[in-house]
C-alpha cells in the first residue's frame, strides 16, 4: 500500500482537516532552541527494490534566508538520483524556493532515514530525519544487553573495571 | 594487586587469583567486608569556539549521587549504596561471596527532604534503565576497592562501541541543574523525572518507541527525550541543551508555565508564553554552568553546531515577545560582575526561585515576562529602577502589571482583551511573524463569571480567508488550561462550558495559519 506522508516534523501534526490534532494538548512539549526551520516532505512507502522519490522543503519564520544543508542517507539506502552531501536551500517568503528531490532505493525491507543538518549561521542549526519506509519497514534498533533487576529492566553494558585488593 | 580490564574478561583471572589465596569451600556469610570505589564516566567537552565536540578533550568525571548495587551470582541485589559528591561509594558485603558491582543511571533520594528520583532509560527498549557492570568476583576475606568507569565508545573517528557514558553524562547535568535549585531551597521535593535517551533517537516525527522524538524536548508531563543520533544530532554532551530542557521541567513542576511549545529561536517574535518559557530555560542553562555561552553540537562527527550568548549577544528583534530578550534579562538579573552599564543587578537564583515558586504559581495572567517582572518588583522594590533600566536595554517599556499594559513597541500586538458576559468584541490573529506559537497567533480575552452557570463563547469570522478558529478556556489564578474547543468547522467555533464564579481567560487562535478577524460573543445559556 502506498502511503503518503506530508508531515510537519515540528508541529507534531499531520496537515489534514479530517484528522485535526488537538494542538494545545501538546502544550509543554518544549523543544530545544535551533534554527527557525521546519521541514515538510513527501516520502511514499514503497516495496524493496522499488525506487521512491522523496521530496522535501523548508518553512521558516525568516522571510528570506539561505540554509546550508548537509544531506546523508542511512547505509542500505542507495541514492538513485539527486545530490547528497553539501547543498543549499534558499528561503523566500518563508518557504523553500525549490523543493529538494532525492530518488532512493533499497533491496531490503526496513526503516531508513535521510538525514539533513540545516544551518542558518548565527540563527542556529537544526537536524532533521526523513523516514523512508521500505516493505515491512521494521526499524533496525540498536539495543544493549538487558537483564531484569530489582529496579526493573536494565540495559546493561560492561564497565572498565579496576579492582584493588 | 591492581589490574584494569573490561569486566567480562577479568572474571577468569580473578577466580584463579582467589584460588591462589587458598579460598574455596563455602562462603562464611556471617562476616562482612567492605567494597568501596569510585564510579566515573567520560564527558566529551565542546570545542573552545563552542562549535562541535572536541574528542581530544575527553575528561573523566565522577558519577555523583547515583545508585550502586552489589549483585550476587543469582542476580539478587545484596547491598546498595549511593555515590557521594566525588563519585565514591562504600558498602558492606558478606565475605568470600561472588558479587558483581553495578552502577545504575539513576539518582534516588526518596526519604525526607530534599527528595528526588531521576532515571535515564532507553525509550526504544521498553524503558530499560541504563547501567554499567563489573565482573563476578569473590568479595574475599578483606576489604577491597572496585572502580567502574563508563567509556564514551569513541575510537578516534566514530562511536564504534557502547556509548554508555552518555546516560551518566546526562544524569550529571540533571544533578547540576538540581543543585542550582537546592542552593535556593535545600528542602526541595523534586517530582520524579525520566530522561529518555537512545542511540536510536533521531530528529524525525513518529513513534517515540522507535526513537522518532523530533528533537530533544520536555514532554510536559514527567519526561525529557534526548537525541542520540551520531553524525546527525547527539545531545548527551550538550549540557546546555539538557539543562534547558530540565528548566522546562522545573518551571512546569515547581513553578508555573503556560507555554504551548513549538519551534522557537532567539530572533523570533513569539507568543509571550513561549518567549518567556524558552528565554528562561536558555538563561537557566547558563546559570547552571555559570557561563553565558549556550552551545549545541551536531553534524558529522558532531563537528558542527551553534552557540549564542546570554550576556552580550547583539539583540535581534528585542522586545517583550522575544526569548532572546527574556533570556538576557534573566541572566542579567542573576549574574554579577557584568560590564554592561545597564546591568546593575546581581540578585542570584533566589530572584528566580522566589518568584517561580511564589506568586507566579497563582498569577491571574498567562505566565510571561509581564507577571514575572511585576512580582520581581514587588519582592525587590528597592531595585525597581534598575529592573526598568534592564527592560529598556531590551526595548521593553516599564512593566507595572501582570498583563503588560502599556506596551510602547508593537503595541497593536498586545495580546490581552477584556469583555463582559453578554458582550461581543472583535479580535484579529495574524501570521505576520510566523505560525502556531508566534506573536499575533493567539489573542487572550479576560472575563469574569458572575456566578456558576453554563456559558457559550462563539467565534465568528468577520474578515479573512477560509479559517478554522479555536477557543481554549483557562482558569485564572492559577492560570490552567481547562478545555479546548477545536472543531474543524469553517469560520466558526462554539465553546460551551460550565464554570463557577471568578476570573477566566479565553485563548483565541486560528488553526490553518491564516490572518483573520473574529467576532467573539460570550453569553449565559
Amino acid at each position: 500500500m502506498k502511503k503518503t506522508l506530508l508531515l510537519s516534523l515540528m508541529a507534531l501534526a499531520t496537515l489534514s482537516y479530517a484528522d485535526k490534532p488537538a494542538v494545545q494538548k501538546t502544550q509543554h512539549t518544549c523543544t530545544k532552541p535551533g534554527a527557525p526551520l521546519q521541514i515538510v516532505y513527501n516520502a511514499p512507502h514503497v516495496a524493496a527494490d522499488e525506487t521512491v522519490e522523496v521530496e522535501f522543503g523548508f518553512q521558516s519564520s525568516q522571510k528570506s534566508a539561505l540554509a546550508e544543508l548537509t544531506i546523508t542517507v542511512d547505509s542500505g539506502l542507495d541514492v538513485v538520483d539527486g545530490i547528497v552531501g553539501r547543498s543549499t536551500a534558499r528561503i523566500e517568503d518563508g518557504k523553500s524556493v525549490v523543493p529538494y528531490r532525492l530518488k532512493v532505493r533499497s533491496s531490503a525491507d526496513g526503516l531508513y532515514y535521510i538525514k539533513i543538518v540545516a544551518s542558518l549561521g548565527k540563527m542556529g542549526t537544526r537536524a532533521f530525519a526523513i523516514p523512508v519506509y521500505i516493505g515491512k519497514a521494521t526499524p533496525k534498533l540498536k539495543r544493549g544487553k538487558t537483564t531484569e533487576s530489582s529496579e526493573g529492566r536494565l540495559s546493561i553494558q560492561q564497565a572498565v573495571e579496576t579492582i584493588v585488593r | 594487586m591492581n589490574y584494569k580490564t573490561l569486566a567480562g574478561t577479568s572474571t577468569l583471572l580473578i577466580a584463579l587469583l582467589n584460588g591462589c589465596g587458598g579460598g574455596g569451600g563455602s562462603a562464611d556469610t556471617s562476616a562482612e567486608v567492605t567494597i568501596s570505589g569510585t564510579i566515573t564516566y567520560d564527558r566529551i567537552m565542546p570545542q573552545s569556539d563552542r562549535i562541535g565536540l572536541d574528542y581530544s578533550n575527553i575528561i573523566v568525571k565522577n558519577a555523583r549521587n547515583i545508585t550502586v548495587q552489589a549483585v550476587d551470582s543469582g542476580g539478587s541485589t545484596i547491598a546498595t549504596a549511593t555515590t557521594d559528591e566525588n563519585g565514591k561509594y562504600s558498602m558492606a558485603v558478606p565475605t568470600n561471596t561472588p558479587v558483581t558491582i553495578r552502577a545504575l543511571a539513576m539518582s534516588a533520594q526518596k526519604q525526607g527532604t530534599p527528595s528526588w528520583l531521576v532515571r535515564v532509560v532507553d525509550n526504544t527498549d521498553s524503558g530499560a534503565l541504563y547501567a554499567i557492570t563489573g565482573s563476578l568476583v569473590s568479595t574475599g576475606a578483606s576489604d577491597s576497592v572496585r572502580d567502574l568507569h563508563a567509556p564514551s565508545g569513541w575510537d578516534g573517528s566514530s562511536y564504534s562501541s557502547s556509548r554508555i557514558a552518555a546516560p551518566f553524562a546526562i544524569l550529571d547535568t540533571v544533578r547540576e541543574s538540581m543543585d542550582k535549585v537546592l542552593g535556593a531551597n535545600p528542602q526541595t521535593v523534586f517530582p520524579d523525572l525520566t530522561v529518555n535517551w537512545s542511540v536510536n533517537n533521531v530528529s524525525a516525527s513518529g513513534d517515540l518507541e522507535q526513537g522518532q522524538i523530533v528533537t530533544t524536548h520536555y514532554n510536559g508531563q514527567d519526561s525529557i527525550y534526548v537525541l542520540g543520533d551520531a553524525d546527525s544530532d547527539t545531545d548527551e554532551y550538550d549540557s546546555y541543551v539538557i539543562a534547558h530542557e530540565w528548566g522546562h521541567y522545573y518551571e512546569d513542576k515547581l513553578g508555573q508555565s503556560n507555554s504551548i511549545g513549538g519551534l522557537h529561536n532567539s530572533g523570533d517574535l513569539l507568543d509571550i508564553r513561549v518567549a518567556f518559557s524558552e528565554g528562561f530555560c536558555n538563561a537557566f542553562s547558563a546559570m547552571v554552568h555559570e557561563n553565558p555561552l549556550y552551545f549545541d553540537t551536531m553534524g558529522y562527527q558532531q563537528s558542527n553546531g551553534f552557540f549564542f550568548s546570554l550576556e552580550d549577544e547583539t539583540p535581534y528583534h528585542p522586545g517583550w515577545y522575544s526569548e532572546g530578550s527574556v533570556g538576557r534579562l534573566f541572566y542579567d538579573i542573576y549574574d554579577s560582575g557584568s560590564s554592561e552599564t545597564f546591568d546593575k543587578l546581581s540578585l542570584g537564583f533566589d530572584a528566580v526561585h522566589s518568584v517561580f515558586t511564589g506568586p507566579l504559581k497563582s498569577t491571574g495572567a498567562f505566565v510571561s515576562i509581564f507577571p514575572y517582572i511585576t512580582y520581581l518588583k514587588d519582592l525587590y522594590p528597592a531595585y525597581a529602577t534598575e529592573i526598568d533600566e534592564l527592560l529598556s536595554s531590551e526595548n521593553i517599556a516599564p512593566i507595572n502589571d501582570i498583563y503588560g499594559t502599556g506596551r510602547s513597541n508593537l503595541s497593536a500586538e498586545e495580546p490581552y482583551f477584556s469583555m463582559n458576559v453578554g458582550e461581543s468584541i472583535n479580535v484579529c490573529v495574524t501570521t505576520t511573524y510566523g505560525t502556531y506559537n508566534k506573536l499575533g497567533n493567539h489573542k487572550y480575552i479576560r472575563f469574569t463569571s458572575p456566578g456558576s452557570g453554563t456559558y457559550k463563547a462563539v467565534a465568528t469570522k468577520t474578515s479573512g480567508p477560509a479559517s478554522d478558529p479555536d477557543i481554549y478556556l483557562y482558569t485564572s489564578a492559577p492560570t490552567v488550561l481547562q478545555t479546548g474547543f477545536e472543531s474543524s468547522n469553517i469560520d466558526t467555533e462554539v465553546a460551551q462550558f460550565s464554570i463557577g464564579s471568578g476570573e477566566y481567560l479565553l485563548d483565541i487562535s486560528e488553526y490553518n495559519g491564516v490572518d483573520a478577524c473574529f467576532d467573539i460573543t460570550l453569553s449565559v445559556i
